[in-house]
């Protein structure tokens, strides 16, 4: 219910800004754990997001129980030990393309863009900053970024028996596919 | 003759755990929904009723569980080589959605919009839709 009132009243900023709203339920969020010992990899492929093309506010939201694991064990291991998804059963992003004015999105082209804002994992809300690219093609806005998180900033408490296998840091790829509102 | 006991019976100590390793951490397979034994059956337009009025009360009945959803759909998408079936709801934004399982695809592209199914898949809760996902035709 949240989230409806949310995209509503930036629907209705948008229209207010006279401004272009791009939004998905389809976005892709996924995730590499990768060391000597195992690769951990996980998809989430229903990601919904806006993007306000005038402003850069740009959010997301995810259920952690869509994280999609090679094996059922992994998944278990994720829910149930680290991200507690019935405990914690989303996460989001809320911040701004710092530098979307520069993204022309009436043309078809390919831009690096300059984000920051705020990650929320785990009730536990971090500040993160990187680097976007957003390719405007035939009218689609897709976005891309690699977000590097680590574990233990969000109280993801591995237990030193699987720490060998988890890396400190995880590279998160971001790939959201908008379409105009 | 001890110190060759003593070694075969390591190396079969430790082919018998990279065994089970193998078989049972990386070859295990994702749960069949259809073989829960634990399956709560509801009507789409009610799981989502149930969610918009209150989140939190909804995913202690339904988050991660096995659920066996009934109505009519209002879409089919296919993507990736992977269909989702929304459900007709009365929610104005949102809808319930359930990722099908790729082993159901030939039975899932004679599905018809508008006409009722029956699916089983585990909830993952809310994000604007109830989404469901490892979703198998159950009737």
């Amino acid at each position: 219910m949240k989230k409806i009132v949310l995209i509503a009243a930036l629907l209705m900023g948008s229209f207010a800004a006279n401004a272009q709203l791009y939004f998905t339920k389809t976005g892709t969020i996924k995730f590499d754990s990768h060391t000597t010992l195992e690769d951990i990899k996980a998809e989430n492929r229903k990601v919904v997001s806006v993007l306000n093309s005038a402003t850069g506010a740009l959010e997301f939201s995810l259920l952690m129980k869509g994280f999609d694991f090679t094996n059922q064990l992994m998944e278990d291991h994720f829910n149930e030990s680290y991200a507690e998804s019935d405990k914690y059963p989303k996460a989001s992003f809320k911040g701004t393309v710092t530098d979307i004015a520069k993204v022309d999105f009436t043309k078809d082209g390919t831009y690096k863009v300059n984000y920051t804002g705020k990650l929320t994992i785990k009730n536990v809300t971090k500040d993160v900053t990187g680097t976007a690219t957003i390719v405007v093609k035939g009218g689609k806005v897709t976005a891309t970024s690699a977000l590097k998180v680590k574990p233990k900033d969000y109280n993801i408490v591995i237990p030193a028996t699987a720490g060998a296998k988890i890396a400190e840091e995880i590279t998160v790829d971001v790939i959201m596919d908008y379409t105009k509102k | 003759m001890k110190k060759i006991i003593i070694w075969l019976l390591a190396i079969g100590l430790i082919s018998g755990i990279a065994v089970y390793f193998f078989v049972f951490y990386y070859g295990a397979k994702h749960e069949d929904p259809l073989k829960s034994t634990q399956m709560v059956s509801v009507d789409a337009k009610d799981l989502f009723n149930q969610y918009e009025l209150n989140e939190d009360s909804a995913n202690k009945l339904y988050l991660g569980k096995v659920i066996k959803v009934s109505g009519d759909i209002s879409d089919i998408q296919f993507e990736n080589n992977r269909y989702t079936v929304n459900y007709a709801t009365d929610g104005v934004m949102g809808t319930v959605l359930c990722e099908m399982d790729t082993l159901e695809n030939p039975k899932v592209k004679s599905l018809i919009v508008g006409s009722k199914v029956v699916i089983a898949g585990f909830c993952n809760g809310i994000n604007m839709d109830v989404y469901l996902d490892r979703c198998k035709l159950a009737e």
